[in-house]
């Protein structure tokens, strides 16, 4: 008997979930959003505020981290920011934001756009928009000082390769088909653990790389080469149309009056932007 | 075919790597529990005993455990140990003891609390009777404190079945890390986080149904 009671308490309780499920994915098509989004595009918003509001992960050094000490914000994307916002003729907010989910909270209005290294990956552009590329990065490999036995991406195979969730190295772990991948939240603990020696190599945006091993040259070292070209680009919601033409016309002129590069030598002693058409 | 917003050949293409989780997050909730009460039981026993250190011990113990998040444990034990050169555990060794060292400063509180509210007479009576204090406990007060036991018992494995899910920052691979590992390559969360909380729920389900069974049980041995 006690077996039947649960059993259906079981079924109406799922019953009762795919409903839910049901009803909630109807939402994104009512028409009073759809309305509201008419009156006032996020451009316009952003004006009338005088502030523009943008998510990143503050832990993603140098583009974006805070800073020993001060835990002031710090970074590429920091100083390219300000500049920005100042050249759109307003303030900037930052937002510190959960990297896992991130497409989720641009879409869902927690901020008007992410500027974080993004990536700019195929998967992503079906989610949301990007501005023009600002960095050429690319994905590459951190191991030891002392270690000589990897030394390219066939190497890696039957390692213990670390990355971060979510990542775009995570996607290159992927497109590599390693198996052995230990994923981490956020990647000063992968590093943490690399000098441990319980992971061999990172598989790791080569930007983040070089700002590691500035700090511990001692203990880590970039090995040469690149696994998968990479480019960051600002992420921007797909009907704000028109923010990105402003943000688009901000970054052409920063990159001719070569603000972008010296934000580059600053952070990476390189320039890693892509030159001006 | 589709319901809403779920579609079926999707959650057919993503229902074997999340059974994967399923398994790792089982294995976990198990030994976790089986750990968590033999220390929940021996703790209980250090705080209602009467060597004052023990008892000191006992309340230490629960004190620290229950204060400070699972979560801020779980990156000392993992994070802090290795970092300075103490112990360095893998991630399931942490995850268990973690997961363990916390459940049993809870299910310690819950045998305490059991065992203390079976009537002092009981007690004395035994030990009236010739039985040493080791024979009375065993054979008089636990046997009447198993009965009140048992509801928050099947609680606190359900809370710490759902606390594995906090495992992910030390780079555990479980239930809900193969769902955001899911969602960050297809970013369909509505059907993946859907199915993870149905996977959660059958499996908590199977807790509660466990519990009932065996509180049915005693009660018919009671004759009730």
């Amino acid at each position: 008997m006690l077996n039947k009671k649960y059993l259906w308490l079981t079924v109406l309780v799922l019953g009762l979930a795919l409903l839910a499920a049901g009803c909630g994915g109807e939402k994104p098509a009512d028409k009073p959003e759809a309305n509201q989004q008419a009156e006032k595009t996020t451009w316009e918003q952003i004006q009338e505020k005088g502030e523009i509001v943008a998510g990143l992960d503050d832990t993603f050094a140098p583009m974006g981290y805070r800073e020993e000490g001060t835990n002031k914000l710090v970074g590429f994307d920091i100083d390219m920011g300000e500049e920005l916002a100042k050249r759109l003729g307003v303030k900037i907010k930052w937002q510190p934001t959960e990297w896992e989910g991130v497409l989720g909270s641009l879409n869902s209005k927690k901020f008007d756009v992410i500027i974080s290294g993004m990536s700019v990956t195929e998967e992503r552009k079906k989610e949301i928009d990007f501005s023009k590329v600002y960095v050429n990065a690319g994905i590459g490999m951190v191991v030891k000082k002392d270690n000589t036995t990897i030394k390219t991406a066939e190497d890696l195979k039957g390692k213990k390769v670390a990355t971060q969730t979510g990542s775009s190295g995570y996607e290159a772990t992927q497109k590599l088909g390693l198996k052995d991948v230990v994923l981490y939240d956020q990647y000063p603990q992968a590093f943490q653990d690399l000098a441990i020696g319980r992971v061999d190599v990172i598989v790791v945006d080569l930007t983040t790389a070089a700002h590691f091993v500035s700090k511990k040259p001692d203990v880590y070292k970039v090995l040469p080469g690149r696994l998968v070209d990479d480019t960051y680009a600002i992420g921007i919601r797909k009907e704000d149309t028109d923010l990105k033409e402003a943000i688009d016309k901000a970054l052409t002129e920063m990159q001719k009056d070569g603000t972008l590069s010296s934000i580059s030598m600053k952070w990476f002693g390189a320039d890693i932007t892509p030159p001006a058409e | 075919m589709r319901f809403g917003p779920i579609d079926i050949a999707f959650e057919l293409q993503i229902l074997p790597l999340l059974l994967k989780g399923v398994v790792m997050t089982v294995e976990l909730t198990v030994l976790a529990i089986f750990f968590g009460t033999i220390i929940g039981l021996f703790v209980a026993l250090a705080k209602i005993s009467r060597f004052k250190i023990l008892v000191i011990l006992g309340g230490i113990y629960t004190w620290v455990i229950r204060g400070v998040p699972l979560l801020v444990q779980l990156y000392v034990l993992y994070y802090g140990l290795a970092q300075a050169g103490i112990l360095q555990l893998d991630a399931f060794t942490a995850a268990v003891a973690g997961l363990s060292i916390c459940g049993g400063a809870y299910i310690a509180e819950i045998i305490r609390a059991g065992i203390q509210s079976i009537d002092k007479g009981q007690m004395e009576a035994a030990l009236s009777l010739g039985m040493s204090y080791t024979q009375a406990m065993r054979r008089v007060i636990l046997p009447q404190a198993y009965r009140r036991l048992l509801p928050p018992m099947g609680n606190e494995f359900i809370a710490l079945m759902k606390d594995t899910s906090l495992v992910s920052v030390i780079t555990m691979v479980e239930l809900m890390r193969t769902g955001s590992l899911l969602d960050t390559t297809y970013f369909r969360s509505m059907e993946i986080y859907l199915t993870v909380a149905l996977l959660y729920l059958l499996l908590t389900t199977f807790f509660i149904y466990i519990i009932g069974l065996l509180e049915k049980r005693l009660a018919v041995a009671d004759g009730q």
